[in-house]
């Protein structure tokens, strides 16, 4: 009811402190910069996902430059999968990008293969050279029975 | 008692109240009328309800059922925001203080007229000091609330009660735990607000020498309603509940001896 | 048994009435909250109170909770090789459940039951009677600001719970056990995004925030006006608020996924 500018002040530096703590969690902890409007979004379309999922880093040469935005079911029922990148990102048109497993059993993420041409994709284009999951079940399925069914590695 | 109510006379008028807590009765078709300008006392045995009738006046409690006019507005109708407006006119001293604990006294007088009018902060620390002088706690400004003692405390809350210049003033025992000395000088100070400002006067009070040598009326409640009348009436009454009531003022100066050490410190 | 009957009746009836009389406080806290002049003033008050006076507790808490998950972790991850997913598994727990739910519990227990106290006290001093004789509504002036600033300070006192816990499992997890600062990081950085992990946290805070703040002065306001009154607001206030904050969790969680 009466001043303490003191007080007042101190009150200011705790909210600031907080703010600054949710700021920090917000950014480097939960990442919000990537996805943002300014990112590069393409598109490339598997047969196969194996447990890819939304979030999923995209990695060149094993380093980080986006993550994997949504997933849907295009017409042909096929796995449509949209990426946000890092938008200072160059891609070459015949670029390929696969899905790989961390370690044997670890989590899948997509790992591009940039190809050699020199017109760039642009915004909402399409990644045309895609390989999907390989299924361990599937792999050891082959094994077991020497089944010679062939995989479909477009 | 239509005529009671548009009486320019009457402050206020209660009409046929009803109170119970729970399955207890406290007041049973109570009617009854304070005079503007005066001093009344209210006398009663413990459990009577004297204390819950300022309270009812305050609008701090509703009753079940009857009307309780202030002014000539009955009250009991209002919702909580109007009875805001009602009590702006309403000063009350309670029993024990009341005042804001974590605030200075200064403080705690201030409060209200920083809420409620206009003026400046000069103009309010001045008001404030005034009537701190007028009560005799000029140098207890500073204190907080649970530093005074019991006779700075009544005085305080009395300060406290009327910074607003009120047109009804209700005082719940206000000389109860007190020393002679600060018993005398609270008296003092009702009597001179009630002639300064014409306050309409409510006193709850078990010092019942103190307040009958005060009283302009004295209202006695008993189970079976209200009897009001002069002092001298009421020392003339015949009812024997009354006259165990006064026979009390024989015996009070030596129940107002109590060990109170802040008299001293005060 | 129909005694049995009469007293379980009685105990339903005061439940829903009790509940009644809830709803209509926090409708009257809402209210209160739009209603001139605006208490910036207690507010701040109220800020530091609740606040600034618990940061201690929080930061110590949320540096001992990071640590001892830290450790715990470690020891469990390393016996399947994956001690460098520790980042994400600290990092997770800490945002998503323990730093809100255990900010609430501190909160309670530091600032909720202080305010309970408090009010209860006025009610029983006729402090809030004094007021309302003065022309001033104790919901305004004394309760709303008090509910409102638990709502601003939970999610804060939450952040910086988890910061805190953050630190001390990365200093358990990089400096005592030895595992690489880069991993510790970008597993935990890769585990969580803002939207499913962080706001969903944020968001759990505010909701207790809520509740704390509504819970705690609510009892206080309700208290029977004697010393045991002050003491049964204190208490129930802790049991209450600390029941519905866990109870409150497991629904969000179920429901939002958070």
């Amino acid at each position: 009811m009466n001043r303490h500018p003191l007080r007042d002040f101190i009150v200011g530096i705790f909210v600031l402190i907080g703010l600054a703590a949710v700021a920090y969690l917000s950014i480097t902890v939960g990442g919000i910069s990537y996805g943002g409007p300014g990112g590069l979004t393409l598109y490339a379309t598997f047969d196969e996902l194996g447990g890819l999922k939304p979030r999923a880093p995209v990695v060149i040469a094993g380093v980080k430059v986006g993550a994997v935005e949504s997933i849907v079911l295009d017409a042909d029922y096929r796995a449509r999968v949209e990426m946000n990148l890092n938008p200072e990102l160059q891609i070459p048109v015949d670029t390929s990008v696969s899905i790989v497993t961390s370690g044997l059993l670890g989590d899948r993420y997509l790992t591009m293969l940039l190809g050699g041409e020199e017109t760039m994709l642009k915004e909402g284009e399409q990644l045309e050279f895609t390989e999907s999951a390989v299924l361990l079940e599937r792999l050891l399925g082959k094994f077991v029975y020497g089944s010679t069914g062939s995989e479909d590695d477009r | 008692m239509k005529s009671a109510r548009n009486d320019k006379s009457v402050a206020i008028a209660l009409e046929g109240v009803n109170m119970s807590f729970g399955t207890r009765r406290v007041m049973h078709d109570l009617t009854c009328e304070f005079a503007r300008g005066k001093i009344t006392v209210i006398l009663g045995g413990s459990g009577s309800g004297k204390s819950t009738l300022l309270r009812l006046i305050g609008g701090l409690i509703r009753p079940q059922s009857g009307a309780i006019y202030i002014d000539g507005r009955d009250v009991t109708k209002l919702a909580e925001s109007d009875m805001y407006d009602v009590r702006r006119d309403i000063g009350m001293m309670f029993q024990h203080g009341a005042l804001l604990d974590s605030i200075s006294v200064f403080d705690n007088l201030a409060f209200p007229l920083h809420e409620h009018t206009d003026m400046s902060e000069d103009d309010i620390a001045d008001e404030v000091r005034d009537r701190l002088d007028a009560v005799g706690l000029a140098n207890a400004e500073d204190l907080l609330p649970g530093q005074l003692s019991g006779g700075m405390l009544k005085r305080a809350a009395l300060a406290r009660a009327i910074i607003q210049r009120p047109k009804i003033l209700l005082c719940d025992e206000p000389f109860s735990g007190l020393d002679p000395i600060s018993v005398k000088r609270i008296e003092a100070l009702l009597l001179q607000v009630n002639q300064r400002y014409e306050m309409t006067t409510l006193l709850v009070s078990h010092h019942v020498a103190t307040t009958m040598r005060m009283a302009n009326h004295v209202l006695v409640l008993k189970a079976s309603g209200a009897v009001s009348g002069s002092p001298e009436e009421m020392r003339a009454s015949a009812d024997p509940l009354i006259h165990n009531l006064l026979s009390d003022e024989l015996t009070d100066n030596i129940d107002d001896i109590e060990p109170e050490g802040g008299a001293a410190r005060a | 048994m129909i005694e049995l009957i009469r007293e379980l009746g009685f105990l339903v009836y005061r439940f829903i009435y009790d509940l009644g009389r809830f709803g209509m406080f926090a409708l009257s806290v809402v209210k209160n909250l739009f209603v001139r002049p605006l208490r910036w003033r207690r507010f701040c008050e109220e800020i530091f109170k609740e606040g600034v006076l618990s940061i201690v507790i929080i930061c110590v808490s949320g540096l001992a909770v990071g640590m001892v998950l830290s450790l715990q972790g470690y020891n469990t991850l390393i016996r399947f090789g994956a001690e460098e997913t520790l980042g994400a598994v600290v990092g997770l727990s800490l945002v998503r459940e323990l730093g809100p739910v255990l900010t609430a519990l501190l909160t309670t227990g530091r600032a909720g039951s202080a305010t309970a106290a408090e009010i209860a006290t006025m009610v029983k001093d006729e402090q809030l009677d004094g007021l309302r004789m003065m022309s001033i509504d104790p919901m305004h002036l004394i309760v709303t600001p008090k509910a409102a600033s638990m709502i601003l300070v939970m999610p804060l006192l939450s952040a910086m719970f988890i910061c805190c816990g953050l630190f001390g499992g990365w200093m358990i997890g990089v400096l005592l056990m030895g595992i690489d600062g880069g991993t510790y990081l970008t597993s935990m950085e890769s585990s969580m995004t803002f939207a499913d992990d962080v706001a969903g946290s944020l968001l759990k805070s505010v909701i207790f925030g809520i509740l704390v703040g509504l819970i705690s002065t609510y009892r206080g306001f309700t208290a029977t006006p004697t010393s045991e009154g002050v003491s049964s607001a204190t208490t129930s206030t802790v049991v209450f608020a600390s029941v519905c904050v866990l109870i409150s969790d497991y629904f969000i969680t179920a429901l939002w996924g958070v």
